[in-house]
């Protein structure tokens, strides 16, 4: 799986069909890149950016259990 | 809880489905016995019988009907002294028929025979028969009593056999009644609390879910409150999937509305 599918896994259990958006617009306006060019290097930056937007739109706690399931993706091979 | 309503049920209707199996075999038993005491009485009126009738000089007759009636009585004889083993009052009152058989009657019709067919033609020969023959009706009369007793017994045996069974029969249609009735109650309470497990969460979730559809996507708060009951089954996984589609919802709405809103700032 690639680091997008990974990202998108992991936030489509919280946001469901708003994952795909809601990566792309934080790539787009944090990273300046497309999900696609997403890398492991990537993650603490994009983690830290998803639990912002996350918080302001549902609240610290599930921006919280979001950010340590992106967080973990650093441990995967 | 219906399976222990059941088990025990069964277990009851089975226990009382032994006795009266029981009480049947002995109520067969006590009907044998009483055919053959009968069998044995009827053998000891044809020998009497028999013996008047040799008395009578149908002396021919007299000795068909006294053997036949053997032919009935030994057989009769031998299942009573088995049947009646563990039964020491009738056996005792049975044994007493036996010893009057072989030691009053057997005698008197063996002297009735030695005086019917001796030579002699006297008076004192038919007041010498008469007299063995008042023995013998007097020891068949005493014998007759004493069957009588054993049959009666045995016959109120029947019937106390009888009583018990039908007791039986009628205890187990009362249990079957009564767990019936125990397990519908049991498992109708069973089907509303289980009905209510289901019906409670779904009727919440149905009410958030209007109240979501008409705009009000701050139901994501009272799905939390109200629907936060561990199932541990489908209706887990469904409050789940809806809990995410309100955060898609809440999540689309933020999103479209920072398109002309200020991004978020470095934490």
């Amino acid at each position: 799986m690639t680091v997008e599918q990974d990202f998108l896994a992991v936030l489509a259990e919280d946001l469901g069909p708003a994952a795909k958006i809601f990566l792309l617009r934080q790539c787009r306006s944090h990273l300046n890149k497309e999900p696609s060019m997403l890398e492991k290097s990537d993650i603490d930056n994009l983690a830290k950016w998803c639990h912002i937007g996350i918080q302001t739109a549902l609240g610290a706690q599930i921006a919280d259990k979001v950010q340590k399931g992106l967080l973990a993706l650093k441990q995967e091979p | 809880m219906i399976v222990a309503l059941f088990v025990a049920a069964g277990a009851a209707i089975t226990y009382n489905t032994l006795q009266m199996a029981d009480l049947q075999n002995t109520a067969k038993t006590q009907l044998e016995i009483n055919n053959n005491a009968y069998a044995y009485q009827q053998g000891l009126d044809q020998i009497q019988f028999g013996t008047l009738m040799y008395a009578s000089d149908n002396t021919t007759q007299g000795e068909t009907i006294i053997v036949n009636s053997a032919d009935i009585m030994q057989p009769a004889q031998t299942y009573l002294v088995s049947a009646l083993a563990d039964n020491s009052s009738l056996l005792t009152e049975f044994n007493q028929v036996v010893n009057l058989d072989q030691n009053q009657i057997n005698t008197a019709i063996s002297q009735v025979y030695s005086l019917s067919i001796g030579n002699e033609n006297s008076s004192q020969k038919y007041v010498d028969i008469w007299t063995q023959l008042s023995v013998l009706m007097n020891a068949v009369a005493q014998a007759d009593a004493k069957l009588v007793d054993v049959r009666s017994t045995t016959l109120a045996n029947v019937e106390s056999a009888n009583t018990d069974a039908k007791n039986y029969a009628n205890m187990s249609l009362i249990v079957a009644v009564v767990f019936l009735a125990l397990i519908s109650v049991v498992s109708a309470a069973l089907a509303v609390v289980m009905g209510k497990r289901i019906t409670g969460p779904l009727k919440k979730l149905a009410d958030i879910a209007h109240k979501v559809s008409v705009g009000d996507l701050n139901q994501r708060f009272y799905l939390k409150q109200n629907i936060d009951i561990k199932t541990g089954d489908e209706i887990d996984e469904l409050v789940d999937a809806f809990r995410r589609m309100v955060n898609a919802f809440r999540m689309t709405a933020a999103l479209s509305g920072e398109e002309e809103a200020p991004q978020e700032t470095q934490p």
